[in-house]
Order: structure tokens, then sequence, then C-alpha cells
């Protein structure tokens, strides 16, 4: 009888965990679809902020910029190359490596020539996009890089290291 | 048996985490004068060099320990540092130190400290590196 009796408790109980997980699930649903429609907005206002000026950082308008030095297509690939090397190291003997991955670093070149030839992306910083450059290698969802991408340049801007 | 296997795989893993990193370049001094050797244009390196300098200032600073302090993050500021670089870089024993490191070196000579905490900190940093085997 106590058996019985200690089983049905238990099946409550799981019932009551279930129960509450689900409403808890529906409920952050519904929030993360309100906010992605939100940041979607903020991302487009962002980015489509008033004529762009060249910022102090190293950003998509320095990536691109060096296709129109005089110099070979190898010796540009070579420096955009060389631009990441140096952002790893750096990152890395600040004792927080950028990139978590381990693809060649031509990969990461070839992603960011891609990234960069979209205006909206060229205010993120080079450090930012080879994060960026990583979780995509690093097989993260499209979804989970636009809110990074957001998140950044939001907190770019309201430190006014972006305008 | 087992003890013997278990030795051989953690001495060869030894051996090889060694080898790699002895294998690591840094970009150092070899390969900024690189770019003074190179055809472009004075304007075109000065521009790279910029970049350069970006990149390592950027990458210190969103990792949480900026190499130099520059209040109101300017380029500028940065374009100042061109020629503090090439000066210590002309010296053949400075070329083994990484850039990142330079860039502090930099910002030393240029808020005048004097020469043997510049030497010091020099020091320091080849020890570090030598001591975690990312220097030969």
């Amino acid at each position: 009888m106590k058996a019985i009796l200690l089983n049905k408790k238990k099946i409550y109980l799981a019932v009551a965990l279930l129960s509450s997980a689900l409403l808890l699930l529906m409920f952050s649903a519904t929030r993360t679809k309100h906010s992605s429609n939100s940041k979607d907005d903020k991302l487009y206002a962002l980015t489509q902020d008033s004529k762009y000026q060249e910022t102090s950082l190293c950003d998509g308008f320095d990536w691109n910029n060096l296709s129109t030095f005089e110099i070979g297509n190898n010796e540009e690939q070579f420096l955009k190359s060389t631009l990441l090397k140096i952002a790893i190291e750096s990152s890395a003997l600040s004792a927080k490596p950028v990139i978590e991955g381990n693809a060649a670093i031509m990969q990461y070149v070839a992603y960011l020539n891609k990234f960069y030839q979209d205006p909206t992306n060229s205010k993120i910083p080079l450090f930012f996009a080879l994060k960026i450059a990583d979780m995509a290698k690093n097989k993260s969802a499209p979804r989970e890089i636009e809110i990074y991408k957001l998140a950044v340049l939001q907190k770019l801007k309201s430190i006014g290291l972006v305008k | 048996m087992k003890k013997a296997l278990i030795l051989i795989c953690i001495a060869a893993f030894t051996l090889y985490s060694q080898t790699s990193y002895a294998q690591y370049n840094f970009f150092n001094g070899n390969d900024w004068i690189k770019i003074n050797d190179s055809n472009m244009s004075v304007a075109d390196k000065k521009r790279i060099k910029t970049m350069l300098l970006k990149s390592v200032y950027e990458a210190s600073f969103f990792s949480g320990n900026p190499m130099i302090e520059i209040p109101n993050y300017d380029e500028i500021k940065l374009k100042e540092y061109i020629e503090i670089i090439d000066n210590f870089f002309s010296k053949p024993e400075n070329k083994i130190i990484p850039l990142h490191f330079t860039l502090k070196i930099a910002d030393m000579i240029k808020n005048g400290e004097d020469n043997d905490a510049i030497a010091r900190y020099r020091l320091v940093v080849l020890t570090k590196l030598k001591q975690k085997g990312l220097l030969k």
C-alpha cells in the first residue's frame, strides 16, 4: 500500500515537473520570437545609419581597402591572413583566444572576404568578424550569429566606438 | 605493460606539444621589416602598418587586456607609434619580439620611460615566452 502511494507521489511530481517545463518552454519561445523581431529591427536601424564615415577600427573598410593597394592578389590575401594572425596572436597572448576552431587561416580569409562584401557588415571590427567566422566554421546557427552581430554593434555603439 | 604504454603516450604527447610550440612564428620584427622591403608606396606601407597596429590594439582591447591606453580610441595616435616601432625593429636584437609586446614597448618609449624599465620589460617578455616554449 505504502509503495503504491509512494509511486503515485512520484507520478504526480513527474507530471507537475513536466507541465511546468512545458509552460516555461512555451513562455521562452514567445519571448524569443518577440525579442528576435525587435532585434532584427534594431540591427537594420544600426546598419542603415546615415552615410558611414570610416572608423578608427580595423574593420570591413580596411579589409576591402586592401584591394585598392597596388599589390597582386596573392600579396593581398597574404596581408589579410597577417591581419588575422596578429589578431589571433594578440588575443591568445591576452589570455582570451578569439577563435576556438583549428581551421586553416586561409579559410577564415575566404569567409571574411565574403562576409565583408556585404555592406551591412563593414562596421564589424575584424576581431569580432573573426569570432563570427569561427562560429560559422564551428557550425553555429545563422540565427545565433545574427544575434551575436547585433549585440556587438549595439555594445560598440553604446561605448562610442561605432557611430 | 600498461604502465609502459601510458608513459610512452605521455612522452609522445609532451614531445609533440614542445615541437609544435617551437614551430610557432609570431609576427615580429622580421615580418615588420619585410613591409619596408616591399614595392608598395610609402603611403600604402604606412596604411598597412597602421592596420597591423589596429589589429594588435583591438585584439588586446577586446580581449580585456589592452596593451596601451588610448583615451577615446584614436587611429591617429596609433600612427605615432609607427616610427618608434621602425626604429626599435631596426636593431637586430629586437626583431625577435612579437608585435603584440612591441606596441607596449613603443608606448613606454613614447611616454619617455627610462631605458632600464624598457630593457626589463623586454627581458621579462622574452623569458616568459621562452619558458612557455613559444620562443626558441
